[in-house]
């Protein structure tokens, strides 16, 4: 019985470990690309408002996220109708 | 990859594998090109000749749905229903008179992990929902018409 319990311990450490440290080295990653993504839409921003300057600054934050964000980066955009009658995406 | 971007995914290598030529269209044309929308639905272009009929048969065959069915008596467009999201099949033109050679002839090839996907000019999108004039479509267009301002204005530093 010990020994079950001792070799089911060092099973779940065996398998745990990896799995966190997968978890904080894509977070990690997640979040360099934010920065990155965001570095670029300031940029972008900077250089593209005065030509634009009757957009609203809202609107052309969302479109430069938009266009700069590359595909198969997690970008959502269909809406899916619920039994309740609302939406969700 | 979002599970939206995984089904576009799924789709794109759908089409590939039936061989069916198609052309991204619409709102997800419209979002592939950098538009901030939403839609609830994907549609596809192709040509009308029995051969695609066949192969649009093979592709709901392959993304494991429905078979397709008519939009309406009036209309030939059909809809694949009972995947993940309805998929519109669009033949040979759309709305303001834009047909598949035109609108291929100024797509662009979209990777969307390891498939890619042939995608409507997002001029063309507009025109297509200027012409079709329905109130979803006309709803879209400020935004869109922004988006492509944005985009000229980062190619070319001119806002037109």
């Amino acid at each position: 019985m010990r020994l079950w319990l001792a070799l089911s311990f060092l099973l779940r450490r065996l398998n745990g470990f990896p799995c966190r440290g997968r978890l904080v080295w894509k977070a990690m990653d997640r979040l360099a690309e934010a920065e990155r993504l965001r570095g670029a839409v300031l940029e972008a921003r900077q250089r593209v408002a005065p030509l634009v300057p009757d957009i609203d600054p809202g609107d052309l934050l969302l479109i430069l996220q938009s266009l700069l964000r590359p595909i198969g980066t997690g970008r959502r955009f269909f809406l899916r109708r619920r039994d309740s009658g609302g939406y969700v995406f | 990859m979002s599970s939206d971007e995984s089904f576009l995914q799924e789709v794109v290598a759908a089409l590939h594998r039936v061989g069916l030529e198609a052309l991204v269209v619409g709102s997800v044309a419209a979002v592939l090109n950098g538009a901030p929308v939403m839609t609830q639905d994907l549609d596809l272009l192709v040509r009308d000749t029995p051969k695609n009929r066949e192969k649009i048969a093979k592709l709901s065959a392959a993304l494991q749905i429905a078979a397709p069915v008519e939009v309406s008596e009036l209309s030939s467009s059909l809809t694949l229903l009972g995947g993940a999201l309805p998929i519109d099949i669009l033949f040979d033109a759309l709305p303001g008179g834009l047909t598949f050679e035109a609108l291929r002839s100024r797509s662009s090839r979209v990777q969307i992990g390891d498939s890619t996907a042939t995608v409507a000019e997002l001029g063309d999108v507009i025109a297509s929902k200027e012409a079709a004039g329905r109130p979803k479509d006309l709803a879209q267009l400020p935004i869109l018409r922004e988006t492509q301002r944005v985009r000229g204005a980062l190619k070319g530093g001119t806002s037109s």
